[in-house]
């Protein structure tokens, strides 16, 4: 034992050198947290007895910490006695794992580390069992011999003991009110018993010893959390962290919502225990999900009403689909049910392999290729598994139960481990970029220009009756647009598991859109809806949140069931659009050349553009005042609408030579390009796309000017063809132009 | 495991041309069912049954696939650890049954090599009533069977509209997938079936399929 500590001692003290270089970040927070802390606990009156409790708790843990370890050894005296022994083992080693990874995260080789984070879990893992077969007195013995360790800690930084006082005040506050409030009184009364017990030894030494290693990652997430709060203030769209909010809120049960206290409440998770506090708030997305939507699901599955009753879409959506799917496909998944697991003092075990395991990736991860990332975090969740039939509660759970704690473990780390897995977010915090990284990143941007170069594909080209796709409404928005959405929803979300569900919604639109309209709900007709949505959807990173769910999500889900199969379809779908060509669609060899040569004519204005002629576009809106709100418009879209526009040009203009009848032509191409630029908004095009105006609306004096001016820049051109141009394109004179350009590179 | 027997999980992945029916026959198999083997899905397109065999509980996992010529290069993404195919195609329409055969050298090209393959005529109620001299059939049963043979196929005819035979697919695939394939992706290769065809599914003498599946 004297060993053992000795050890430890020297151990920790190791441990703490290399964290302290983030120390400066962390003494901060402990302090300007806990302030704003106490004022916004105390209205918040839970039970009395439950509080007093936990009061308690945080006493005697405060008194463990100060005065070493007064109260604990009194009780199980015998049984630290008879475990010591062993359960030291499993303590120690925990402590090698936590300290030697840190000391060789300054080294660089890469493998080493990497093995040896994991041989070292797996040592502990193989000696952690012997006292497990103990028997019951486990538990106090690890506790007890934490505790030793703990003292070891102690004595090692003065410093640490009012960090880890600190933090346990806040630590007692915030389990008041986001656990002690929602636990079971059951649970509760659990839990007092044995925090009252053990608590102070099992909660202080994660404290003292990972504390300083946390801290670093917790302000990354704090980062991270209010850049998404920023998020969540700017656009309405993001349904999930709406949630997050609402369950903050909830959280905080008598918190008034408000910006300041969703702030402290914030601060306040992350404190506690950093990494699960952390992702407590996350899950409660989850919960609040499950208990909002239940009424709704039922309501969709007898008679889908969802497109029927329009209920504010936006919340209902995300809220609704995500839980029936969990409910069809799984079991209903509970995160914030797992997290209570995780708080129960018999998981202490488990939550330390999981903090030290987060700490040790956010700093070396950046130092694995991308398969060793993969890698590791599959060897992690085998580990935890192993874990998880040592610890209770996880211990006596059925298969059902401990798939949840496997969902709730992947959640939980890839949630946090997402900026060092998820390449286009590697690439936003500069990061290093492995190979396959920057391969993602590339087929990013080459599918981003495919997509571009197809956004004229609609539903015709693939034999779809588009006309009800986008005009069929599901609340306010249309089945296309609503699909969409959710889609692109798959960038908001972290863990593997979120971003298949928005991909799982989307073809659940899809299928709702089929049942309305009568159609059948096979793949002949659900492939062509997905691709029109993945063609329109334009979503960012489309291809690495694919690899990314591949990598990181568990085989166990990832191989089987309805999620496979439309991953499956997704990836087909995005590989059908990657070899899209002219056989692939229902279109007249024509109209299929005229948007490529469009496309192609595009590409060399932008490289015109890009190049020494950035004049023949950019003074135009100035010079012509008329189409002013059009130029602008057209400024601010994607290239892809002066491709379309230029493109329905071309198409026009050999038609309209043609044709002896333009007026006719005209009607039906106003009809077109609506169709054809921005499905998006095929509903509202009237009111939000004004560059689409019927002929009639045309007014000829603007035609004239348009003319004039386009004369002026292309001289060469015949006034006739000119004229033609002008009408055609209803004096547009961003279309007009492109139109010209179009016709001088023939 | 606590279930003393436990349904194992078989990847089935249907394959046809547009329009011959696959999606109406997986509907067939899997509505004709009480409730309790069902689990919703989101759309037909993806559909699971359980379905008894002998002391085997199956557990299908249909995976449907778009027909149409321009999807056809999708299908690896469908088929890949697929344990069991059904392809499909239109007693009525000769070019169904070429793009069958197309199929069936594909899967065994692409697919694992232990994949079971059921090659399906469907509706057959267009051809049940059938005289010698006028008859809707295009594609006969010798030459549905003589394929099947050819390449270690089952064979059935089936009619999704009257449920004709369809269950009989399902319970030969699973009788006929070898014990080890529904373990998951590593299976072992059953070396003593040669997979011969199911002579006993011949429209014109089999009795109605016994009853020993739940479907």
């Amino acid at each position: 034992m004297t060993l053992n500590n000795s050890q430890l001692g020297f151990n920790i003290s190791k441990a703490t050198p290399t964290t302290s270089t983030t120390n400066t970040n962390t003494t901060s927070t402990p302090p300007s947290s806990a302030p704003s802390i106490e004022p916004s606990h105390s209205p918040v009156g839970g039970g009395v007895g439950v509080k007093s409790s936990f009061f308690q708790n945080i006493l005697s843990k405060s008194s463990t910490t100060v005065s070493a370890t007064t109260e604990a050894p009194s009780t199980p005296t015998e049984t630290v006695a008879g475990s010591q022994g062993d359960p030291a083992t499993p303590v120690y080693d925990f402590n090698g794992s936590l300290a030697k990874p840190t000391a060789n995260s300054s080294s660089v080789g890469v493998k080493s580390d990497l093995i040896g984070l994991f041989d070292k879990f797996d040592i502990s893992s193989s000696e952690q069992k012997q006292p497990e077969s103990n028997s019951q007195q486990l538990s106090d013995g690890l506790d007890h011999a934490e505790e030793h360790t703990l003292d070891e800690s102690k004595s090692v930084s003065e410093e640490s003991k009012e960090k880890s006082h600190l933090e346990k005040e806040d630590d007692g506050n915030s389990t008041q009110d986001t656990f002690g409030a929602e636990q079971s009184s059951k649970d509760e009364s659990q839990q007092i018993e044995t925090v009252e017990k053990n608590v102070a030894p099992i909660i202080t030494i994660p404290r003292t010893r990972t504390e300083a290693k946390t801290e670093d990652v917790d302000f990354e997430l704090e980062d991270s959390r209010e850049s998404e709060l920023i998020q969540q203030e700017e656009s309405e769209e993001s349904g999930p962290k709406e949630k997050n909010q609402e369950a903050q809120d909830v959280q905080g049960l008598s918190l008034p919502s408000t910006e300041e206290s969703r702030n402290i409440k914030r601060k306040d998770l992350i404190d506690i225990t950093g990494d699960v506090e952390e992702q407590s708030s996350e899950v409660e997305e989850f919960v609040l999900k499950v208990e909002e939507t239940r009424p709704s699901i039922n309501r969709v599955d007898s008679n889908r009403p969802r497109h029927d009753s329009h209920i504010s879409s936006k919340i209902n959506q995300s809220k609704v689909d995500p839980e029936e799917q969990y409910q069809q496909s799984h079991r209903p998944f509970d995160f914030q049910h797992f997290l209570a697991q995780l708080r129960r003092k018999s998981a202490d075990p488990v939550v330390r392999y999981i903090r030290s395991f987060l700490v040790n990736f956010s700093r070396q991860g950046h130092t694995f290729t991308a398969d060793q990332r993969i890698n590791i975090l599959v060897e992690f969740k085998k580990f935890m598994n192993d874990k998880f039939t040592l610890y209770e509660p996880f211990a006596s759970m059925d298969e059902i139960d401990l798939e949840n704690s496997r969902e709730g473990l992947e959640k939980l780390i890839m949630n946090r481990l997402h900026i060092h897995c998820f390449p286009p977010e590697v690439s936003r915090n500069g990061g290093y970029l492995p190979e396959p990284y920057v391969k993602d990143l590339d087929d990013d941007n080459n599918f981003a220009t495919t997509l571009e170069k197809f956004s004229w594909v609609n539903g015709t080209h693939l034999d779809i009756e588009v006309d009800e796709l986008s005009t069929l409404m599901k609340g306010e928005v249309s089945f296309m647009d609503y699909g969409i959405a959710e889609l692109n929803k798959i960038n908001k979300y972290r863990a593997p598991r979120d971003k298949i569900i928005c991909i799982l919604n989307a073809c659940k639109i899809i299928f709702s859109y089929l049942k309305v309209s009568n159609q059948e709900t096979n793949a002949d007709a659900f492939i062509p809806l997905l691709i029109l949505i993945i063609i329109k959807a334009k979503t960012d990173h489309l291809i690495s949140n694919i690899h990314y769910i591949e990598g990181y999500r568990g085989e166990e889900w990832l191989l089987h069931g309805e999620t496979s199969y439309y991953l499956s379809s997704l990836q087909a779908a995005i590989g059908f659009i990657q070899n899209l060509g002219f056989d692939e669609l229902t279109i007249t060899e024509e109209e299929y050349n005229a948007h490529m040569e469009a496309w192609d004519a595009e590409e060399k204005q932008r490289a015109i553009i890009r190049g020494a002629n950035k004049d023949i576009r950019q003074p135009q809106p100035q010079r012509i005042p008329l189409p002013t709100e059009q130029s602008v418009n057209q400024q601010s879209l994607s290239p892809s609408s002066v491709l379309l526009s230029s493109a329905e040009m071309f198409t026009k203009s050999i038609s309209n030579f043609l044709s002896p009848s333009p007026s006719e032509q005209m009607r039906i191409e106003s009809e077109l390009p609506a169709q054809l630029r921005e499905p998006v908004v095929l509903n509202h095009h009237e009111l939000i796309q004004p560059q689409t105006p019927q002929p009639s609306e045309v007014d000829s004096e603007r035609l004239k000017e348009v003319y004039n001016n386009v004369k002026e820049i292309f001289p060469t051109i015949d006034t006739s063809i000119l004229k033609d141009l002008v009408y055609i394109n209803r004096g547009d004179i961003d279309k007009c132009i492109d139109a010209c350009l179009q016709f001088m590179g023939e | 495991m606590s279930f003393p027997n436990p349904a194992t999980s078989v990847k089935l992945v249907l394959l046809g041309e547009a329009a011959v029916g696959k999606s109406s026959l997986v509907l067939r198999f899997v509505s004709n069912d009480f409730q309790e083997n069902k689990e919703p899905t989101i759309g037909a397109a993806f559909l699971t049954q359980k379905c008894t065999i002998g002391e085997r509980t199956i557990k299908y996992e249909i995976w449907d696939t778009a027909g149409q010529e321009r999807f056809a290069s999708l299908a690896p993404m469908y088929y890949r650890n697929a344990q069991a195919a059904i392809v499909v195609y239109d007693i009525t329409k000769p070019a169904s049954f070429i793009k069958a055969r197309h199929w069936v050298k594909e899967l065994h090209e692409q697919a694992s090599k232990d994949i079971t393959i059921a090659l399906v005529g469907n509706k057959y109620d267009l051809v049940e009533d059938d005289t010698e001299e006028e008859s809707l059939r295009k594609v006969s049963v010798e030459e549905g069977k003589g394929l099947a043979e050819e390449e270690g196929l089952l064979f059935f005819e089936t009619s999704a509209k009257t449920s004709y035979n369809v269950n009989d697919v399902f319970i030969g695939i699973g009788s006929k997938i070898p014990e080890a394939a529904s373990a998951g992706p590593n299976q072992i290769h059953q070396t003593n079936n040669d997979g011969r065809i199911d002579l006993t599914s011949d429209p014109n003498n089999r009795p109605r399929a016994a009853g020993d599946c739940a479907c």
